[in-house]
């Protein structure tokens, strides 16, 4: 069969869905609002597949990827350069393309819905708003990469958006959407949904990996990427909610468009111009969850989201990126909101948390720094010494500098202690623990001379 | 087909490995010393400890190289000051949430962190160290677990998990520090521990330990195997209890074939030392083995470890064994398999020795003995009953060219108390060998038995069995301290034979020339004093009398060696060996048995007779190797899996025939057990013998 006839086969039983009447009410819309993956949440009634499916072009994308075919469901999605969203920002047709390649008699495919980040409820919103969406894109990775089963992990304490996803599950198979020979496609897949303890590490795919093997959910380093070597030494494609919710975005505009890249505001005509879901948290008046454009700078979303009233001075900084992300103030808060920008600036993507500090003059950075590391240091899962020991050390002697007990030396000391934790964690949260320090030495640094060399905090005096 | 090696670069040498492997890993095999501590050749590659960075071109930073895969090409190097520096930060990282004091630590001069910490001279820390004030834990069996000397290096829970499949270990916090522990705190039995000890093997530093004073002897591989070391003949009891529980039963029985010729004796008669040191003992009970060797011995369909023994080409010597004991036999056979011709003298009507004239039927079946002496004279040893043998000599003059003396101690003792030599006194060897020659022994109705060991007791049974109605058995020791074995005791018990515990008799009373009872005073307490003499405290005026009709002197027995053989003796009437050749005074003369050793057991008879097959087999020429690889050599499955309950599993318990049944006839007591028990009690082996299987770790100083 061409791509014509399987798509239209696969259409046409899906077409039997009865479209409901009634339309949702439309969303709240913040300026420089731009939803892509979170296109339907509060439009739809997430219970019923049926609303998905005859509104929102639902399964379409599915559909199309079956005409395309696993060659080019993948090479379509490289044309796209959409990377994941949960927070490394690796290439997700790449990562899509080496589980494909890899030698497996089975394969996984896994969506990470964990939301290891208390701050960000991303996952949430996706799976109690949207779960198709994310279920059609998590179906497209497995139809791509010949996985013949699906996981859809989720924080244990998310107890209505694990009823809404089961019950989701449940209507796609009886939809025909998962069992054996899908649509008639030939390809059979099946979807488990597992509550996964929270903690901070249980965002780490090889920590959801250990996880699904009812091991202690830890991430590892091991010599394959869980892509060749994953759950149960199989090549397992682990995805975060939002880039699956991304995907099915994607296969639904049948010229393989990317969402987004139409509206041309905020994008400096960027090569890269998807979207992002952004919480917005911390001292603000209005703390907020929105997806914007990549390339939005982290000003232009506080402006846009705390309105008229809001002014950079109230504020001490901005903690961009989750738990380990750096902080930015003054001028570099005009970083956009981009894998690359926030990069150079030191920074990292991570859970896409906003988190603003304090009013600028009753907090000092030291202080800020210290609260920081001794919260990497609780979430530390213990694992890699460079983490587990550098987190507790670096919050010691931050102690010891808001104390005015620093020694000589001790500066460099964490310098080093720092870089062997970039390179020597075995997981994210070990290798971004030292960016808030880092980033607050760099822009506060008075702040931590007044300590260190005058003996006196610049805010308590 | 294998995959074609890559070629790489270590320090400017050229190396080849398997593409995929680790670095690290390669460089060790290549003889390159990278230091490592939370890698384990046994375990998954982990790149938690950092002590093993590298620098490779054209990879960023410094690679862990034990999580870094070999690619064609790759140029690495592992020294620089850049590598030292980085290193040196991870050992302190790894020191400051150590125990500072290395002195009082158990595994002083043997731990894997302490001689990194040389290596890498780390001596003061820049970073503080903290004391984690964690507990000890040594409320569980066997092991002990000191958190405050982890450093986190995740072997143990690699172990658990990774190589045994078992997955109780995990990380835990406790206020700010980290440890490993059960999921919730609980005791490793609560947890599903198969205590197989692969942590404790795998631990680098003193964190986790056996309990002192378990492993037992020097030689450290053959104390965490004590039932296998325990064993006088060595027979590998993990391994046939091993095929136990597979099912394969002829596989169970070649393995104790492998070692001695009586698999099906010692599973009903063994003294069994192994239980004694079994460590389930310390969990709560020992296992089973003796009665898991009788089901496998029972159940050896087919025969399997015939296939292996066949004797050698003949040698042309010719060796004479004199007694057909287990000793005997043992030496015969073993001699026989090496080639030579062997003839054994047996001065009594049938072969067996103490097998079939000292244990009573109801211990130890005669078709049982039978069966396995005859695949015995099946092998060509050849068996002369009722030959004594006088003189060595002539055995020399007939052709021999050396001689086995193995003929047991046979001869029973006497005290020397006024009316020892009564009408109605009997010696227990005498009374024994008339009883199971078929004789009728004289037996009265009132029998007391003087001495305390399984000879007295079977002594006693044999009485309740030929009719007597009152059975005392009298000795010195205190009842915890009798010499007999706890289930004889009990089953003795359980016919009726009434215990008289420490107490000394003084004198046989007589009446008309007749016994008449048994004056006895009661012992504060016995022992044996420097020269090895027994020392009795009396109780003054505590004289008290037993009525007996016959009285059974069971107070140890003694060889009689015919003076003939002109052999020398030790002071205790022994035959006197050389302890490196095994070698008698005379040449060509080798001797086993309770001849050798006093009376002692039926293993250790075995044990000695295979001693006597080794040396005189070098005497004659062969290389002493009587050993043969008679079971299948399967590697043990090392992935034991968890089992809820498993460490609660109690001992299968014997089933006895009701006493009421058992003293009217000769017939067996304890039944066999059945397969249901033997898979259950398999089972239950901890399997302590795949420790020895993991690997250990080299210290940089043998690079």
């Amino acid at each position: 069969m061409n791509y014509e006839q399987v798509r239209t086969k696969a259409e046409s039983a899906l077409r039997r869905a009865q479209a409901p009447a009634a339309a949702g009410p439309a969303p709240r819309v913040y300026p420089l609002e731009r939803r892509v993956a979170l296109r339907n949440c509060g439009r739809i009634d997430p219970g019923s597949i049926d609303e998905y499916i005859a509104r929102c072009a639902g399964y379409s994308g599915f559909a199309h990827a079956l005409g395309l075919g696993r060659e080019g469901v993948v090479a379509g999605l490289l044309k796209t350069g959409l990377r994941g969203r949960g927070g490394a920002g690796y290439s997700t047709a790449l990562k899509w393309l080496s589980c494909r390649d890899a030698q497996g008699d089975v394969k996984y495919a896994v969506c990470n819905a964990v939301d290891a980040d208390p701050r960000a409820r991303t996952a949430r919103l996706l799976l109690g708003g949207d779960p198709h969406s994310v279920l059609e894109g998590l179906l497209i990775g497995a139809y791509a990469t010949g996985a013949n089963h699906c996981f859809v992990c989720t924080n244990a304490a998310y107890r209505e958006e694990i009823a809404t996803m089961s019950e989701a599950v449940l209507q796609m198979r009886e939809r025909g959407l998962l069992g054996d020979d899908i649509l008639e496609s030939g390809f059979s897949c099946d979807i488990t949904v597992r509550e996964i303890a929270s903690s901070p590490v249980a965002g780490e795919e090889t920590a959801l990996i250990q996880a699904l093997e009812n091991r202690q959910p830890l991430p590892y380093l091991r010599l394959d990427y869980p892509a060749v070597r994953g759950l149960h030494g199989k090549p397992t494609l682990v995805n975060s909610a939002e880039t699956l919710a991304n995907v099915s975005a994607i296969f639904q505009q049948p010229s393989g468009q990317r969402p987004g890249s139409v509206d041309g505001d905020n994008t400096d005509g960027r090569v890269e111009m998807g979207t992002k879901v952004v919480t917005v948290c911390g001292d603000v008046a209005r703390p907020a969850t929105v997806e914007v454009l990549l390339g939005t700078t982290i000003g232009a979303l506080l402006e846009a989201t705390q309105g008229p009233s809001f002014s950079r001075l109230d504020i001490k900084a901005v903690q961009f990126g989750g738990p380990t992300g750096a902080f930015f103030a003054g001028a570099s808060l005009d970083t956009a909101i981009a894998y690359e920008d926030i990069a150079a600036a030191g920074s990292v993507m991570g859970s896409g948390t906003l988190r603003v500090i304090g009013d600028g003059g009753s907090v000092c950075a030291v202080e800020m720094a210290r609260e920081t590391m001794f919260l990497l240091r609780d979430q530390s899962c213990g694992k890699c010494a460079a983490c587990r020991e550098g987190t507790y050390q670096l919050a010691g002697m931050l102690d010891d500098i808001a104390g005015f007990r620093a020694k000589p030396g001790d500066l460099e000391l964490m310098m080093e202690l720092c870089a062997a934790m970039k390179t020597g964690s075995i997981c994210g949260l070990g290798r971004t623990a030292p960016l808030p320090l880092l980033s607050s030495l760099k822009l506060f640094a008075d702040d931590f001379s007044a300590h260190i060399d005058a003996g006196r905090c610049p805010v308590k005096g | 087909m294998d995959e074609p090696l890559a070629a790489l670069t270590i320090d400017g040498r050229d190396v080849e490995a398997r593409p995929g492997a680790g670095v690290l890993q390669t460089a060790l095999e290549a003889g390159i010393y990278i230091p490592h501590l939370c890698d384990h050749p046994d375990l998954p590659p982990y790149g938690v400890c950092r002590l093993c960075v590298v620098e490779i071109d054209g990879v960023a930073g410094l690679p862990a190289s034990c999580v870094t895969p070999v690619v064609a090409g790759m140029v690495v190097r592992t020294r620089s000051e850049r590598i030292s520096a980085a290193r040196r930060l991870a050992m302190e990282l790894l020191l400051a949430g150590h125990q500072a004091d290395c002195g009082t630590c158990q595994k002083y001069l043997n731990c894997e962190l302490q001689s990194l910490k040389q290596y890498l001279g780390v001596e003061e820390l820049r970073i503080k160290r903290h004391a984690k004030l964690l507990p000890l834990n040594s409320s569980n069996p066997l092991f002990v677990h000191d958190p405050n000397k982890c450093v986190l290096c995740g072997r143990c829970v690699r172990a658990c998990w990774d190589l045994r499949g078992v997955g109780i270990l995990y990380y835990r916090k406790r206020g700010d520090e980290f440890y490993i522990d059960t999921a919730q705190g609980t005791s490793l039995a609560e947890a599903g521990c198969r205590f197989c000890g692969a942590c404790v093997e795998v631990c680098p530093t003193g964190a986790m330990q056996d309990k002192e004073g378990l492993i037992k002897g020097d030689n450290r591989k053959a104390g965490l195997v004590p039932c296998k070391s325990t064993c006088p003949a060595e027979i590998d009891v993990p391994r046939y209890v091993r095929f136990i529980r597979e099912g394969d039963y002829p596989a169970a029985t070649a393995v104790i074939r492998e070692k001695v010729p009586f698999p099906h004796v010692l599973g009903y008669v063994c003294d069994r030392p192994c239980e004694a040191e079994c460590r389930r003992r310390e969990i709560n009970e020992p296992i089973s083995i003796r009665e898991l060797k009788r089901f496998a011995a029972s159940h050896d369909e087919g025969g399997l470890w015939r296939e292996r023994a066949a004797p050698k080409d003949p040698t042309g010597k010719r060796v004479a064994v004199i007694g057909s004991g287990p000793a005997g036999l043992t030496a015969a056979y073993y001699l026989r398999l090496q080639g030579h011709e062997v003839t054994v003298f047996e001065s009594l009507p049938a072969a067996g020795g103490m097998l079939r004239y000292g244990i009573p039927g109801y211990r130890l079946p005669r078709a049982v003995v039978d069966r396995e002496i005859r695949e015995i004279e099946e092998a060509g040893v050849v068996i002369e009953t009722g030959v004594r043998i006088e003189s060595l000599d002539a055995l020399f003059e007939q052709g021999h060219d050396g001689v086995v003396v193995a003929v047991g101690a046979h001869q029973g003792q006497k005290l020397r108390i006024p009316g020892a030599g009564s009408r109605g006194t009997l010696v227990s060897t005498d009374f024994l060998r008339e009883v199971n020659l078929g004789k009728d022994a004289a037996v009265g109705r009132r029998v007391v038995v003087l001495g305390g060991g399984n000879v007295a007791f079977d002594c006693a049974r044999a009485a309740r069995r030929l009719g007597a109605e009152e059975v005392f058995v009298a000795c010195l020791e205190c009842r915890e301290e009798m010499p007999a074995a706890d289930d004889e005791i009990r089953q003795g018990e359980e016919e009726g034979i009434i215990i008289r515990p420490s107490r000394t008799s003084t004198r046989i009373l007589t009446e008309d020339g007749r016994v008449a009872g048994v004056e006895f005073l009661d012992v504060n307490a016995c022992y044996f004093d420097e020269d090895g003499f027994p020392q009795i405290e009396a109780v003054e005026g505590s004289t008290h009398l037993v009525e007996a009709d016959t009285v059974i002197f069971a107070i140890g027995q003694r060889p009689d060696i015919p003076d003939g053989f002109d052999l020398a003796k030790t002071d205790r009437g022994l035959i006197e060996l050389d302890p490196l050749t095994f070698s008698s005074s005379r040449e060509g003369v080798f001797a086993a048995g309770d001849a050798v050793t006093g009376t002692a057991s039926v293993i250790k008879a075995i044990a000695s007779g295979r001693r006597a097959a080794i040396a005189m087999d070098r005497y004659l020429g062969g290389n002493g190797r009587i050993d043969r690889k008679l079971a299948p050599q399967a590697e043990p499955q090392g992935r034991l899996g968890s089992e809820s309950g498993f460490a609660a599993l109690g001992r299968a318990a014997d089933t006895c025939s009701p006493p009421e049944e058992r003293v009217r006839s000769f017939c067996e007591v304890v039944r066999s057990m059945d397969q249901g028990a033997a898979e259950y009690e398999s089972s239950r082996c901890l399997q302590c013998d795949l420790r020895l299987k993991i690997k250990t770790v080299d210290f940089w100083g043998s690079y």
